[in-house]
């Protein structure tokens, strides 16, 4: 086999990584951790990367798989489930918020950077649905790619996206309604 | 179009979470990297060199040839040079004993009264 450039491969992952680590887990300590320990895990488990295949993708899925196995711990030793909304009152989905609220976020998000009030956002999302948000809207991988790393059907994804953005869309704006 | 602004949302939302990674996590992981690189073995080196390129089958013959000639060299025994040639004595001439030779004398001429 041959040897592995990891300091390439760290230099060229490591934003991506951190960044999908972020949208996950929403805090910097917590994302640093895990993406240290998915390069761990990718070095110990290189053997298991099919060379034809991008390294991201297949780094993204260990990333994922090491995030997903970490929070099921969690809920298990506290008894408590991480994908309940985790601010009742203002991540309650506000059903009559009017439409017309909606291209004012839109512009606001484009032009300005809110990333507070989206980690607010997406820690009420299922890590799931944060997950193929982070890949598809943020790292910009294909549907394909994504499934492949969800582990998941093309058209399941694809309703997965969706339903995703649309939970988005909702906390924001509730989160919008009670800022 | 419900999906296209949904879509276009998330896309601007996930904009603003794009940050850099701190240098100290990437040199963090650099570390771990040579820390949890695996030593090279003594095989590992040799198998390398075996599958060198072209030249390395040149260097290869040349270092073997030179073995063998070495071999060769220091089994053949040392021997001092000649230095001059030695003059050969002479061979040695006895005279043969004359009664036997005597005895060997006949006088026959070739008549046939000889053979009596």
């Amino acid at each position: 086999m041959p040897e592995i450039d990891w300091d390439a491969l760290i230099d060229a992952n490591a934003n991506k990584a951190y960044c999908f680590a972020m949208g996950l887990c929403g805090n910097e300590d917590d994302a640093k951790e895990l993406v240290q320990e998915a390069f761990a895990k990718a070095m110990d488990r290189i053997g298991t990367h099919d060379p034809g295949l991008p390294f991201e993708a297949w780094f993204l899925t260990v990333l994922k798989h090491l995030y997903l196995d970490g929070t099921r711990k969690y809920e298990k030793r506290h008894g408590q489930s991480l994908e309940l909304p985790i601010d009742a009152a203002g991540l309650t989905v506000a059903e009559g918020v009017a439409d017309h609220r909606e291209q004012p976020l839109i512009d606001r998000l484009e032009r300005e950077e809110n990333s507070k009030l989206v980690r607010r956002a997406m820690r009420a999302l299922t890590p799931d649905a944060r997950a193929v948000l982070l890949m598809i809207d943020l790292e910009g991988l294909g549907y394909e790619e994504a499934a492949a790393v969800m582990g998941c059907p093309l058209n399941t994804l694809r309703s997965r996206i969706v339903r995703a953005r649309a939970a988005l869309k909702e906390r924001l704006l509730a989160l919008e309604v009670t800022s | 179009m419900k999906e296209k602004d949904d879509a276009r949302l998330a896309k601007a939302a996930m904009k603003s979470l794009r940050v850099p990674a701190p240098e100290s996590l990437t040199a963090d992981l650099k570390r771990l990297a040579r820390n949890r690189k695996p030593a090279r073995s003594v095989w590992a080196g040799l198998r390398d060199a075996l599958e060198g390129g072209a030249w390395a089958y040149g260097a290869g013959a040349a270092f073997a040839a030179a073995a063998v000639a070495l071999i060769i060299m220091r089994s053949m025994p040392e021997r001092e040079p000649v230095k001059e040639f030695a003059e050969r004595p002479a061979l040695r001439l006895e005279a043969a004993p004359q009664q036997a030779l005597r005895d060997l004398w006949s006088d026959d001429e070739g008549e046939d009264n000889d053979e009596i």
